[in-house]
């Protein structure tokens, strides 16, 4: 995966004009690229933000070459009983915090953002949608493994 | 009348149809209730019977008869069957003698098995089981009348010194037009008896029972009997704590099936279905006026003689259907699971609906963890068909495809706050 050469910034404009036709491209620069649209898994939609920066924003807690996803309505909520699974804070606007998609090592600017992030974006709102009814994060994931779940409810 | 016959992939749908499945008779329960039925009718032609050779024919009525019977929702609520008993009687029968006749006949000599479980009622006689009862109803037919049209008999036991009322009524007929004016869909028909198998099956296999047979007419129901079973339920958990009577069965049956919908989906059948009936009473309680529904293949045989007795009746009805129209508003806006979940259980029941999303989300939750969740490009609506999500449903999206394999990531305890 290393040695896939990144793809530059209009690249991925480019596949993710043909992939989600209905994100609107708010922003774009030859080092940034900032999408919003809509995701609709089941029938509630989501307005969903997708920024991937080649640099570093300190004050916009943007890190370099990582895409940045989060959703603006409706808001992320916890429930009474637990913290939303697999998100990290979003300093520079706390109400959308920031999907917490794959580890580091899965993810590199040679892939196309359009074939990742976009649905693995989508399997996390459907995680969380089911999260939000049962109380149970079904879809796998660090510290939320299937397996441990299973010998939960076996138990 | 312009019918629709979309495949069924909307996630309130699917949600709406697992929780109607918990709805049915299982199938051993609809194999015994027929098996009883057949049982009493030889029952009440054996030797010594009074009524030995003056039963012409034993058939069900009502909502075995339409196949909208739905399973008790409690322990202690019975699931019950109705069945006409077509008998020939002398002249001059009045109906306290009829029905008593058919009690007798029902009963039979101390010692026999119906003895201590039969019960005389105003207008029928019930054998009650454990579970289940069945409700007869003598019935003579009218010669010059369509064939079928009867005269049922109503005499309240309490009060022997009066003989009752004959009443004219055609309950075959009032089944042969429910299911004439009922539209079929094709896919969603397919869609639901897939889904009743599969959910029979894990019941026949949980219980060590008999297989569940290959036919069985209690699957295959159209969308608007799939929202009557559904509007039945809600009104029998309204009304589980209630005095007095409630809003009968079968005037909620002929109102469904003279609405002339035809929506293919079971969500909007019952969306629909609910407004028209909210519609109806509103209309009439807006005019100081009670509903008057009557059987379209006689108009004589009147469904809303008993039920509602005055306005205050039928406002307790009415402020239901506000209700209920108000909760499926929610599911037809903009909803999440969540949501659905929400509605669906004070709609129909929390355990019920509780046990159906948690299967869906597990579901869903495994498909992910697979990697064979398919979404679409574009709108990323996901495929339940082809992620096998549902077994019983088509792939509609045909663009649909997975994602990579890829680890949720964990979260930062206690970063964000708890509560709703």
């Amino acid at each position: 995966m290393e040695s896939d050469p990144e793809l530059t910034i209009d690249e991925q404009v480019a596949h993710m004009r043909d992939a989600y036709p209905g994100f609107s491209l708010i922003t774009t620069e030859p080092w940034i690229a900032l999408w919003r649209g809509q995701l609709t898994p089941f029938a509630r939609e989501y307005d969903v933000q997708v920024l991937y920066s080649a640099v570093s924003l300190d004050l916009a807690a943007i890190k370099a070459k990582r895409v940045h996803v989060e959703i603006h309505r409706p808001l992320l909520r916890p429930r009474a009983d637990a913290c939303i699974p697999h998100i990290y804070p979003n300093n520079s606007a706390p109400p959308f915090p920031r999907l917490c998609l794959h580890q580091l090592h899965e993810w590199a600017p040679s892939m196309i953002i359009a074939d990742t992030i976009m649905p693995w974006t989508l399997e996390w709102l459907v995680a969380y949608e089911g999260w939000r009814a049962t109380g149970t994060w079904f879809a796998g994931g660090h510290n939320t493994e299937r397996e441990k779940l299973a010998v939960r409810r076996r138990s | 009348m312009k019918t629709f016959d979309p495949f069924i992939d909307d996630v309130r749908d699917i949600l709406l149809a697992d929780v109607a499945i918990k709805l049915q008779l299982s199938p051993t329960q609809y194999r015994l209730a027929v098996e009883r039925v057949e049982t009493l009718a030889t029952w009440l032609d054996r030797a010594g019977s009074p009524l030995a050779g003056k039963v012409t024919l034993v058939y069900a009525q009502g909502s075995m008869a339409i196949n909208a019977t739905i399973a008790a929702h409690t322990k202690r609520e019975e699931f019950d069957i109705d069945a006409i008993v077509q008998m020939i009687l002398s002249p001059g029968t009045t109906a306290q003698q009829a029905l008593d006749l058919l009690y007798k006949s029902v009963r039979g000599e101390k010692g026999s098995r119906y003895y201590d479980i039969t019960k005389r009622n105003t207008r029928c006689v019930t054998v009650e089981y454990k579970g289940m009862h069945v409700d007869l109803t003598p019935a003579e037919l009218i010669p010059s009348r369509q064939p079928r049209v009867s005269d049922i008999f109503h005499h309240r036991p309490e009060t022997p010194a009066q003989p009752g009322m004959r009443i004219v009524a055609n309950p075959f007929g009032f089944a042969e037009w429910f299911q004439a004016a009922t539209p079929r869909a094709r896919h969603f028909e397919e869609f639901f008896e897939k889904r009743s198998r599969e959910a029979d099956r894990l019941l026949v296999h949980a219980a060590e029972t008999e297989e569940v047979p290959e036919q069985l007419p209690a699957y295959l129901k159209p969308p608007a009997v799939v929202a009557l079973q559904l509007i039945k339920r809600f009104r029998n958990i309204q009304y589980a704590n209630r005095t007095g009577r409630c809003p009968p069965s079968v005037m909620i049956a002929c109102r469904v099936a003279s609405s002339g919908s035809g929506t293919g989906r079971p969500f909007a059948e019952l969306y629909f279905q609910a407004r028209q009936l909210l519609q109806f009473f509103s209309s009439h309680q807006a005019a100081n006026c009670l509903v008057h529904v009557v059987n379209p293949r006689c108009e004589e045989d009147v469904f809303s003689d008993r039920w509602p007795s005055n306005l205050d009746a039928q406002k307790v009805f009415l402020n239901d259907l506000q209700f209920l129209v108000a909760q499926l508003a929610r599911v037809e806006a903009d909803p999440d699971i969540e949501v659905i979940q929400e509605v669906y259980g004070r709609l129909f029941g929390e355990d019920v609906t509780k046990s159906v999303v948690e299967s869906f989300v597990d579901r869903t939750g495994e498909a992910i963890a697979k990697g064979v969740l398919h979404t679409a490009r574009g709108s990323g609506r996901v495929d339940l068909g082809k992620s096998g999500v549902i077994a019983a449903a088509p792939s509609v999206i045909t663009s649909s495809r997975t994602a990579p394999s890829h680890t949720f990531f964990g979260e930062p305890e206690g970063s964000l706050p708890r509560g709703k």
